[in-house]
């Protein structure tokens, strides 16, 4: 049951045919684990937090760099030098005092993975490695939740949601290990903070029941010229990570 | 036989196009096309082939709009849309 402050803060979205009170209710009640909070998981993050999820679980590492201020919305100037994912829980409190935030000052690796997802009912996967990508979609498929996954390069941005025993799994579409991707990569904060958008209305659709989310396909937008398409992603019978494995 | 080839991620800026024509001789495989397109755009090279020329395993493909899971078992047909992807991440 929505509170009358609730249905104050989220009035203009309780009006979206499909969502009202109980999409809301399943929002405040759901938990979504974003990695990382840069250019696109701060977005994601702040989206969400603005929509009235229930909980987040931040992963981050380091400290505010000057080089984050183009596109990490969640990190203000004010805080250079100083742990990124304290911003991000400052900035995100600020807007939504009500919400539940587990921040934690370090990326996700092989020894928080497990502990991370399992606090979540949806995974956001915002990192810039792979290593990082695949141990996320592992767990996702492991413990049987849905995963937005979403990349972007230069003006380009690309999103798909996984759904274990549904869709795909990330390993299904990148079987191999890109080894040419490196960390560092052009990119607009326009550009991660329209994917960013994107990937938090994926969850919403997900979290709710809201619409149609993109399972088994790939939207593909490139913000150079507005152009957009999608793709069919297909699920690996021989995928070491879905393939054997029963949510 | 003709194709259209759309680029994605890292290889449309390397290629600095959004697709393009190509003819593809036989034997009119995935491979092939692949081959054919590193000649038309010798800047895509170092993305999709690997040092012994052969075909990087992990740029995705898409044929007509549906990812390819065998390359070997899927043939080009006149017309088709290839849509080759190098995989991109965040951040």
């Amino acid at each position: 049951m929505l509170s009358e402050e609730e249905r104050a803060t989220y009035e203009w979205q309780l009006d979206v045919p499909g969502f009202g009170e109980e999409g809301q209710e399943r929002l405040s009640q759901a938990s979504v684990m974003i990695s990382r909070c840069g250019g696109l998981g701060s977005v994601v993050a702040y989206e969400l937090a603005a929509a009235g999820v229930g909980k987040l679980v931040l992963a981050h590492a380091g400290n505010v760099r000057q080089g984050d201020l183009n596109r990490h919305l969640l990190m203000t100037h004010d805080w250079l030098g100083k742990p990124r994912i304290e911003c991000a829980v400052r900035r995100l409190k600020e807007l939504n005092p009500r919400l539940d935030i587990v921040g934690v000052n370090a990326n996700v690796n092989e020894d928080n993975v497990r502990e991370l997802t399992e606090q979540a009912d949806v995974i956001v996967d915002a990192a810039p490695l792979f290593q990082e990508r695949y141990l996320m979609n592992q767990q996702a498929v492991l413990q049987g939740k849905p995963m937005v996954e979403c990349a972007m390069y230069e003006l380009g941005l690309q999103v798909t949601t996984f759904a274990p025993g549904k869709t795909a799994c990330l390993s299904c579409l990148y079987p191999e290990f890109p080894e040419q991707w490196k960390r560092r990569f052009p990119v607009f904060g326009a550009v991660s903070g329209t994917l960013g958008c994107i990937a938090a209305m994926e969850a919403i659709k997900v979290i709710s029941g809201l619409g149609s989310p993109l399972y088994n396909q790939m939207l593909m937008l490139d913000l150079r010229d507005g152009s957009f398409m999608k793709r069919t992603i297909r699920k690996r019978s021989d995928c070491r990570t879905c393939a054997t494995v029963k949510p | 036989m003709k194709i259209t080839i759309l680029l994605w991620g890292q290889l449309k800026s390397l290629a600095e196009a959004d697709s393009l024509e190509l003819e593809v001789p036989e034997p009119h495989t995935i491979e092939n096309a692949v081959g054919t397109l590193v000649k038309a755009k010798a800047a895509l090279k170092p993305m999709l082939v690997d040092e012994n020329d052969q075909p990087q395993a992990s740029i995705v493909v898409f044929a007509d709009g549906v990812q390819v899971i065998s390359r070997e078992e899927t043939p080009l047909s006149e017309g088709m849309e290839i849509t080759l992807m190098s995989p991109i991440s965040g951040g």
